[in-house]
């Protein structure tokens, strides 16, 4: 077992110790010797996880616990073995605490922090359900690479929103995986100052196709034809997006070594398109290499990684604008009348005056977090109903996004 | 066979009837050294979650072994920081106390084992094997 951190050295925010006065135990989730995974409620009702992580001394008399609300939809995903007791721990949806105490709801010390600030055996070591099943993946054969990925959404699990709009994000995945594992490629082959012509199309590397499997949970995997080699670089880009839901100034810049300007544009476009649909999801793969691989981002994690790659290069931010082309009826409501003032009007007027008379559109990474969230959370009015109409079209072009 | 427990231990506990069920077990520990006397330390023992006591101070006092051997896998994956890496085989046939089964949530062939006063628990232990090696 690794050494304690010490409270001190754990990023984070201090906040107040009574943060959980007046909570109960609900159940003990896990239990063995003494109760490691507990359901608790708080005064308002709500459910949280609490979730033993450390010792801080050698007679274990002081716990460290992580400490975080869940919704009832994520809960019943735990608890139905949906979700794995890793993803719910690293995919926090709403402030993640950690804390030193004695006794269980009475910390002596309390910080606001994120996962990825903590060790990694704070965590499990594999994708267990939290009945102890193991929901990790294998692969068929040993040149293969085996991924699943796996979408934590409320809103596309219940159908709020529709399943085609994950069409981008599948797609913005692949580009990133097989630019980077092309980029991968060139330097490795300048490094050993083979003169060969590099693969024609990183995209003939692989097939992948994303399906629906159950609430919230889609499985993508990648059954390649490649050679053992070229899957070592595809597995490679997987190690490498790992940077991007831990990213901090000294992951950006070994990121950037390896993967160039083009390959964190890739990134970046994944990283946009997983902050627009708001949702989290947890990658895990298997590869001759990496035989346990495993990373998460969420929509937190992602604009961390946008505005650290914005500050480093604001042309980075503008290779992310997306350019699409609406019919001549969903142009029509677009340049029809705003009025008002309110935020859906004064989005429409912005759209009017960037259309073009071949009704084109070049929209940033935030007017189509806005279209998205104005046009498909915001019930059937009437502005809503002319965003949703480029939303359509930002999902007709999902397979195809162009960057300018 | 009767048994004499620590004065610590409340009334009535270990709770009735005192079964042996002999048999082999398992327990995760965290390290292959089979003398080490934290692997046999109760909650109690250990000082751990201590307003525990006010509601569960007999199980505080009981160690936690577990029938099967992929249980015991399963629980050192999740918590591997808390309760190691190492499976500790246990064979207890006669003399070790009293155990009953007590499946938790997750960990369905979960027993707990008051050990009695003069018993040395780890001489029940006939191996301990390291679950990454």
């Amino acid at each position: 077992m690794s050494t304690t951190l010490s409270f001190d050295d754990i990023e984070g925010i201090a906040t107040k110790e009574q943060i959980f006065k007046g909570f109960v135990v609900k159940d003990n989730l896990i239990e063995y010797d003494s109760p490691v995974l507990i359901e608790a409620k708080s005064p308002e009702g709500n459910s949280w996880l609490f979730s033993w992580c450390d010792s801080t001394d050698d007679r274990s008399t002081i716990g460290r616990w992580v400490a975080f609300k869940v919704t009832k939809h994520r809960l019943s995903a735990l608890l139905d073995d949906r979700v794995s007791l890793r993803e719910a721990l690293t995919l926090p949806e709403d402030k993640f605490y950690i804390f030193d105490a004695k006794t269980l709801f009475e910390p002596i010390q309390v910080k606001i922090t994120s996962p990825e600030n903590l060790p990694k055996d704070y965590f499990p070591s594999e994708d267990l359900s939290i009945k102890g099943q193991l929901l990790n993946i294998e692969g068929k054969r040993t040149d293969q690479l085996v991924l699943r990925f796996h979408v934590l959404s409320d809103d596309f699990g219940e159908g709020k929103i529709p399943f085609i709009l994950l069409a981008p994000l599948q797609s913005s995945f692949q580009n990133y995986l097989t630019e980077v594992a092309h980029i991968i490629n060139k330097a490795s082959k300048r490094g050993k100052r083979i003169k060969q012509k590099t693969t024609t199309s990183a995209r003939e590397w692989t097939a992948i196709s994303l399906a629906r499997t159950g609430a919230g949970s889609f499985k993508m995997e990648c059954e390649s034809s490649a050679t053992s080699q070229e899957i070592e670089k595809l597995s490679k880009a997987c190690e490498l997006l790992e940077k991007v839901s831990s990213s901090n100034i000294d992951d950006l810049v070994a990121l950037r070594e390896q993967i160039g300007n083009e390959g964190l544009v890739s990134a970046s476009v994944l990283a946009q398109c997983v902050a627009n649909l708001d949702l989290s999801f947890s990658i895990r793969w298997t590869s001759p290499n990496t035989p346990n691989g495993y990373l998460v981002i969420d929509k937190r994690r992602a604009l961390k990684f946008l505005d650290l790659v914005n500050s480093q290069n604001q042309d980075l931010a503008k290779a992310r604008n997306v350019t699409i082309t609406l019919t001549n009826d969903e142009a029509e409501l677009v340049r029809k009348e705003a009025v008002g003032k309110g935020g859906h009007q004064s989005l429409l007027r912005r759209l009017q005056k960037k259309l073009t008379d071949d009704n084109t559109l070049e929209l940033t990474p935030t007017e189509i977090e806005r279209i998205l969230r104005y046009g498909l959370n915001y019930g059937q009015g009437g502005f809503q109903g002319r965003l949703a109409a480029i939303a359509k079209a930002l999902k007709r072009v999902g397979a195809s996004i162009q960057t300018s | 066979m009767s048994y004499t427990f620590p004065s610590h231990y409340p009334a009535d506990c270990p709770p009735k009837p005192h079964e042996g069920r002999p048999g082999m077990y398992f327990k995760v520990v965290r390290n292959t050294n089979k003398s080490d006397p934290d692997h046999f330390k109760s909650q109690y023992q250990l000082g751990e979650m201590p307003h525990l006591e006010h509601t569960e101070a007999c199980g505080r006092r009981s160690v936690s072994i577990l029938a099967s051997y992929d249980e015991a896998v399963r629980a050192s994956q999740q918590y591997q920081r808390k309760w190691g890496k190492c499976i500790a085989y246990i064979d207890l046939t006669v003399g070790h106390g009293v155990v009953h089964i007590s499946p938790t949530r997750t960990l369905l062939t979960h027993h707990d084992w008051w050990v009695p006063d003069g018993v040395d628990a780890n001489s029940y232990c006939t191996d301990i094997k390291d679950r990454i090696a």
